[in-house]
């Protein structure tokens, strides 16, 4: 057996810091996928608990930073360590935006109410599919850091999903305001699921700056990004 | 109140900082280079270890460092206990001379000159040494600073040079009304900054400093710091130091040495501060800094 040559004190702070953002992340990630389970099957209630419980999560990211705060004041990491405890914050905060993201299609279902919805869903679903695809992967891709290698793959990869989300956000626009200038009488939900759209692909966003993120904390190049090639 | 004093010490600080730069850059001042082996290399610089090897009797402690040390800048020297850093910087003023047993391979030049074909006492006036344990001499704080350069012969201004001197060292405030007492009066903290001043009376090029903080508090080593970072605008400084936020807080660069499973030092990675406190390239460093190795 290898001898442990760590610092074991910092690696326990890291391990459990770790493991609250695992917790966070998978918290998040099921309120994505139940604010669009509500949304659609018009559970009001499932709604309101979601934006009741945002709190919690604000709180959570919030002890997770004070902790997080902690270990750079008792531990003066540096390097890899100082890199990771630093990004461990930025992600925190990007996962509560995207909590409220979640919580704020929670209260535009909640505007809707029981008013049939003005369309068949086409587009949208789409978009959740891929946002929630997207966030799983740079949550999987920052709680388990792999090689250079491997991260740019899934870099690129989420840049061009995010394009693609762009895309699908501007269609999802561009037909709406077509068909709320021919009846006023749609303009009210059109609006509201224009923001729908709009949240979904902020999420998307966000999720591909956690990995670029990631990026960072693997090479130390705030512009990995950039100065890695990524058609290479 | 408090704070108004560091606002103008800060700006002071930054004023000089940026005319320092400007005349760098005006002095066609080149950038580093780093090599294969993650080791920088200067246009011009001040000191310079080529293939340098050190031993005591049989023992090899320190093997085939290339290093080279750029003008006015700090320099941190960074490594576990043993891996050879305090008998480098030794070989910079040959103060391994002293040492019966060490014999030493490879050149050590300075000013593109090999310090052993320089007069030792020359060397070790332009190339100062401040120590771990603050070593006054057992004379007033004045004999103390003027001790150099009386025994280099210069024997008038030796007001002027000791006031400017303690000035430098930032020490003057608070001796100037008793500069006829004993240096033993004065506290840890003063007496290393007299060291430095006394160092800084013959006039060097380069400061040594090895671990010139680990006996201080954190208000003397802070000082010590602020004095680095101001001395290094007309002074080489190269400091030893086992404390990695002092050493990411004062240098410019830093070196990092290890010794290997035979317990020879070896310099591994020289590089820029935000290299390699930020992003080492080499794992040993990296382990290192990150407190995993020591």
């Amino acid at each position: 057996m290898e001898k442990y040559q760590g610092r074991k004190s910092l690696d326990l702070d890291l391990l459990e810091v770790e493991s609250k953002v695992n917790a966070l992340s998978s918290q998040v990630q099921a309120v994505v996928k139940n604010t669009m389970e509500s949304f659609y099957t018009k559970e009001l209630e499932k709604s309101k608990k979601i934006i009741d419980d945002d709190i919690n999560i604000n709180n959570f990211s919030r002890e997770i930073e004070t902790i997080t705060i902690e270990i750079i004041r008792r531990q003066s990491p540096l390097a890899s360590d100082m890199r990771k405890l630093t990004s461990i914050i930025f992600v925190c905060q990007e996962l509560e935006r995207i909590a409220d993201y979640a919580s704020g299609i929670c209260k535009i279902g909640l505007k809707i109410g029981n008013e049939p919805f003005i369309t068949q869903f086409e587009k949208i679903p789409k978009m959740e599919e891929k946002a929630l695809e997207m966030l799983k992967k740079s949550l999987n891709l920052f709680c388990n850091i792999p090689e250079i290698e491997k991260g740019l793959s899934v870099v690129k990869e989420l840049m061009a999903q995010d394009d693609e989300m762009d895309y699908l956000n501007s269609q999802v626009q561009r037909d709406l305001i077509k068909r709320m200038s021919k009846d006023a009488n749609l303009v009210k939900q059109g609006t509201f699921l224009i923001w729908i759209s709009h949240n979904l692909e902020r999420i998307a966003d966000r999720s591909t700056d956690i990995a670029e993120r990631t990026l960072y904390v693997i090479s130390g190049d705030s512009n990995a990004v950039i100065n890695y090639d990524l058609d290479a | 109140m408090f704070s108004d004093t560091i606002r103008v010490k800060w700006s002071a600080l930054n004023l000089m900082l940026k005319i320092k730069k400007s005349i760098l850059k005006k002095m066609s001042y080149s950038e580093p280079v780093t090599d294969k082996n993650n080791i920088l290399n200067f246009e011009n610089p001040i000191l310079e270890a080529r293939n340098l090897s050190i031993s005591y009797g049989k023992t090899l402690a320190v093997k085939n460092v290339f290093m080279q040390v750029p003008k006015n800048k700090v320099i941190s020297l960074i490594g576990p206990s043993g891996c050879g850093k305090s008998t480098l910087i030794r070989c910079f003023n040959r103060m391994n001379d002293t040492i019966r047993i060490a014999k030493i391979s490879g050149e050590v030049l300075y000013n593109n000159k090999v310090v052993n074909d320089i007069d030792p006492a020359e060397v070790r006036y332009k190339v100062g040494m401040v120590f771990q344990k603050p070593n006054p001499f057992p004379k007033s704080i004045y004999e103390n600073v003027a001790f150099g350069p009386k025994v280099n012969g210069m024997k008038n201004n030796l007001d002027e040079i000791v006031e400017n001197s303690l000035r430098k060292a930032d020490l003057w405030k608070e001796v100037k009304d008793r500069l006829k007492e004993s240096a033993y009066g004065l506290s840890g903290g003063q007496q290393q900054r007299l060291c430095i001043a006394r160092t800084l009376a013959v006039n060097p090029e380069v400061i040594l400093m090895d671990e010139p903080c680990s006996a201080l508090d954190p208000i003397s080593t802070d000082r010590i710091e602020d004095l680095i970072k101001e001395l290094s605008l007309s002074v080489t400084i190269l400091i030893v130091t086992h404390n990695m936020q002092q050493a990411a807080r004062v240098s410019d660069y830093a070196a990092c040495m290890m010794a290997g499973e035979a317990r020879i030092g070896e310099l591994i990675e020289y590089g820029e501060n935000e290299q390699i406190f930020g992003n080492p390239k080499d794992k040993r460093t990296e382990d290192y800094v990150t407190g995993r190795i020591g």
